[in-house]
């Protein structure tokens, strides 16, 4: 996965609906995205997850019985 | 000094302790101390020695009903108390008032126990400690300049001082652990499921468990007693059977299987020399009393602090999307930069989280396949400064507290003696699920040989 930029980073906040100033957004990006965007590479197993692998949760009829 | 509950229990029951007397007490430690720890968000004394009055008549009357009937507490304010405000310490719910009780607050509460009032926490159990907020955050009752940890933090502290003898935290990476740990007292995250979180305010539905903070592990297993049990309207609740959590308290560890876990605190984040110290102590302990001890080695830790952070802040920005992005600025600086991480996930980064938790499950408890325990460190240091904190202390260094949010297995943390400062450490003692008395009983042992119980934060 390429590492998103700082310009794209912002963008998807924007998109989510949060409205920041850019000394805000420079201090996310920086301080909290660089670390967080570690972790989501480490639960991407370097790709090397089988393609049928099941999440934890998953549904199940008996939610409806 | 305070009695714990099992003490103070077994006075009511031989009409040797008054629960409104046991209530003055502790509401005048409570007086006297709480200006400075900032324990409490909301006091209720009239209510709890209303309470305490009605225990004491049945005390009288002999129709006590149980150990926790006059036993003041406290919940986490992010319990439902009806006709009290609870305001997950934010100011967006600073006004709100709840119609009904939280399932565990009215098990509490039929179980006899006196509400003192509602407890600090970490905005919405995620932000924290913050000084941005109506109220201030708790401190740390063994040197109020230091952090409790969190998100119970006013449990945490409101135990360790002897303000209430027990109380309720939630956990959905380590919250009734961490304080716990920092605060020189036991916690127990019961197996996920175990206890109700119904009007629990809500974090992370899938890791979110609900469970105790006391000053002993007895004390923990007697409050989960009355906490635990199926809840049909809370989707996560499990029917299994209630054991007797208080069974194995005083009882030998000999012949159990314990896994001690060194990787985390001697690779994956290095711990401080006597909060390691606290894993060696406790092993030794657990090994003189006839345990069998074996090192574990389970997957790294950052591997599942990422799994359960990701899951943690998707879930998390899906509670809060509505408000986040029309009040942005009425939460705390720290919970709304903690909750933005939320916003730039994808999906597939969510399920790829959801795929690695199932991994981490399967390697656990392969892991544990012939072992009763594991025995893990309870935290990286002894209780930091309070204003040297982090914002994004979880993504910064793996935790040890999250693998058994994940995971759902039970964990207890206990403390496990003093290091730098005076400043307790604890270990955390984690069984298979539903397991709970097992656990109980080592962490009783480990508490019993190292914990100093009679040693309370002077003040």
């Amino acid at each position: 996965m390429a590492s998103l930029s700082q310009s794209d980073f912002a963008a998807l906040l924007r998109r989510a609906g949060l409205d920041l100033s850019e000394t805000e957004i420079d201090e996310l990006y920086k301080g909290g995205f660089q670390p967080f965007e570690a972790m989501i590479e480490n639960v991407r197993a370097g790709g090397s997850r089988p393609r049928a692998s099941e999440p934890a949760h998953v549904f199940s009829v008996n939610d409806l019985a | 000094m305070t009695p714990t509950i099992a003490e103070a229990a077994r006075a009511i029951a031989a009409r040797t302790l008054s629960p409104v007397e046991l209530t003055r007490a502790c509401l005048a430690r409570i007086e006297a101390r709480d200006p400075i720890l900032h324990a409490f968000i909301l006091r209720t004394p009239e209510r709890a020695l209303a309470e305490a009055g009605a225990a004491e008549a049945r005390q009288m009357r002999r129709t006590l009903r149980g150990p926790l009937d006059g036993i003041p507490i406290g919940h986490k304010d992010i319990y439902a108390t009806a006709g009290l405000p609870t305001t997950a310490h934010s100011r967006l719910l600073a006004d709100h008032v709840p119609g009904s009780d939280a399932q565990t607050v009215a098990m509490l509460s039929g179980a006899g126990a006196v509400l003192m009032g509602k407890l600090a926490t970490h905005e919405f159990a995620i932000g924290g400690p913050s000084f941005d907020l109506p109220w201030p955050p708790a401190r740390n009752p063994w040197d109020p300049t230091r952090f409790t940890s969190g998100s119970s933090s006013g449990t945490g502290a409101a135990v360790a001082d002897g303000m209430i003898l027990g109380g309720t935290g939630s956990d959905t990476g380590g919250s009734i652990r961490g304080p716990a740990a920092l605060c020189g007292i036991a916690g127990i995250k019961p197996t996920y499921g175990r206890c109700s979180r119904r009007g629990i305010v809500p974090l992370a539905f899938s890791l979110d468990h609900a469970g105790p903070l006391a000053w002993t592990a007895e004390d923990c297993a007697l409050l989960l007693q009355a906490m635990a049990g199926h809840d049909p309207l809370d989707p996560a609740s499990a029917d299994v059977p209630v054991p007797d959590f208080s069974a194995g308290i005083g009882g030998s560890v000999q012949g159990l299987r314990i896994g001690v876990v060194r990787h985390f605190h001697e690779r994956d984040n290095p711990a401080t020399p006597a909060c390691a110290r606290a894993v060696e102590d406790s092993a030794r302990v657990l090994a003189a009393g006839g345990a069998a001890l074996r090192e574990v080695t389970l997957p790294p830790l950052m591997d599942y602090q990422a799994a359960n952070s990701l899951i943690l802040q998707a879930e998390a920005w899906t509670l809060h999307e509505p408000w986040i992005t029309t009040r942005f600025r009425e939460y705390g600086e720290i919970m709304r930069s903690r909750l933005a991480m939320g916003a730039v996930m994808s999906a597939a980064d969510y399920i790829q989280a959801l795929r690695r938790r199932r991994e981490l499950v399967a390697a656990t408890r392969a892991g544990m396949a012939e072992l009763e325990l594991l025995l893990v460190a309870g935290a990286q240091s002894e209780a930091p400064p309070i204003d040297s904190v982090p914002k994004w202390t979880a993504l910064g260094r793996p935790g040890f507290l999250a693998p058994f949010n994940l995971t759902g297995l039970p964990a207890l943390s206990v403390c496990a003696g003093f290091g730098e400062g005076g400043l307790p450490v604890g270990v955390q003692v984690v069984g298979h699920a539903w397991q709970e008395p097992i656990v109980f009983r080592a962490g009783h042992v480990i508490e019993r040989e190292l914990a100093e119980r009679g040693r309370r934060p002077q003040g």
